[in-house]
């Protein structure tokens, strides 16, 4: 697991931005720096993720 | 072995070890006993090695088991397939919707799933993680995922294979619909789902007032990744809670019950 998600439920609530669909997209800019640079660490990740999973056919977990 | 056309035999399992242990926490012997339970509708949990779980989902629905999962953790693999089994004899599907069960290492969860292989040319497979399915202790992050809501509460093996079986679930509606599969679909009928659910569980007394965003997150953090990964996640809570389950998991079950049954 990543370290973003291991945040507490508050900071989902305060310090992130969700599309329509309530999708996380975002962290808010006032966010305390370590969660904005969790967030940035996992979505380093993810996007290598994404693109290997592109690459080898639909996999999602 | 058990051989084919024979009757499965239940084995002591885990679960039934773990009830028998007087230091166990409150919560593993929660899991536990709720493992038992599932385990008089879920017949794949009696099988009592690698080779009855090959003849299992082959015999009764065609689907592979790849000799790479025998290097896995038993117990724990046959827990995940048990989830597996729930979501198909609960929703009355047709075993082909999964072709296999394999290992793969390229992802950092315990499982994954590879679906739309009707159009990719690929089979729909569920993936075994073996730097996770090796061991059983090597799984306790999705203990700890539930404890710290990463998952949902009460969520853990069984539910993974529930949750996987759910992406394959949610490709099928997609098909059935629009004659796509859910990638080219852009998740519109993922969306359908969840935006009708939200608003059927805005119209009770739990979910009045909520935005979508607050009902997502009770159910799990993992749920605000996106609608299709919502929807697994439901399943999840569903599985595990019945109906304790977060309102929107609850209104989420009922609509994949109105599109499947």
């Amino acid at each position: 697991m990543y370290k973003f998600w291991e945040y507490d439920f508050d900071f989902f609530e305060k310090y992130c931005n969700y599309n329509e669909d309530g999708d996380l997209i975002g962290v808010k800019d006032d966010a305390p720096n370590d969660f904005k640079k969790a967030f940035e660490e996992y979505m380093e990740e993810e996007k290598k993720y994404q693109a290997e999973a592109e690459a080898e056919g639909y996999l999602i977990s | 072995m058990l051989g084919r056309g024979e009757k499965l035999t239940p084995a002591p399992t885990l679960a039934e070890r773990l009830v028998q242990n007087p230091n166990i926490s409150a919560s593993l012997r929660q899991s536990a006993e709720r493992v038992i339970a599932a385990s008089k509708d879920v017949p794949v949990l009696k099988c009592k090695n690698f080779s009855e779980l090959q003849i299992y989902w082959a015999d009764n629905y065609s689907v592979r088991v790849a000799d790479s999962i025998k290097k896995l953790h038993f117990e724990s693999v046959r827990l995940a397939m048990g989830g597996v089994e729930k979501m198909i004899l609960e929703f009355q599907l047709s075993g082909r919707l999964l072709n296999a069960f394999n290992t793969r290492r390229k992802n950092n969860a315990p499982m994954c799933t590879q679906y739309g292989g009707r159009y990719v040319g690929k089979p729909n497979e569920i993936y075994f993680n073996p730097d996770y399915f090796d061991k059983a202790e090597h799984l306790k992050c999705l203990i700890m995922g539930a404890i710290t809501g990463y998952h949902p509460k009460n969520s853990g093996i069984f539910e993974t294979g529930a949750h996987e079986m759910g992406h394959i679930i949610e490709d099928w509606i997609a098909f059935k619909h629009n004659g796509t599969f859910k990638d080219l679909d852009n998740e519109i009928f993922a969306r359908q789902i969840v935006q009708s659910a939200f608003a059927k569980a805005q119209s009770t007394a739990e979910g009045k007032d909520k935005s979508v965003t607050q009902m997502k997150r009770e159910i799990s953090k993992y749920a605000l990744k996106s609608l299709s990964e919502c929807i697994s996640e439901a399943i999840s809570d569903y599985v595990a809670n019945g109906e304790n389950a977060s309102i929107l998991s609850k209104e989420i079950w009922k609509r994949l019950k109105e599109e499947l049954n």
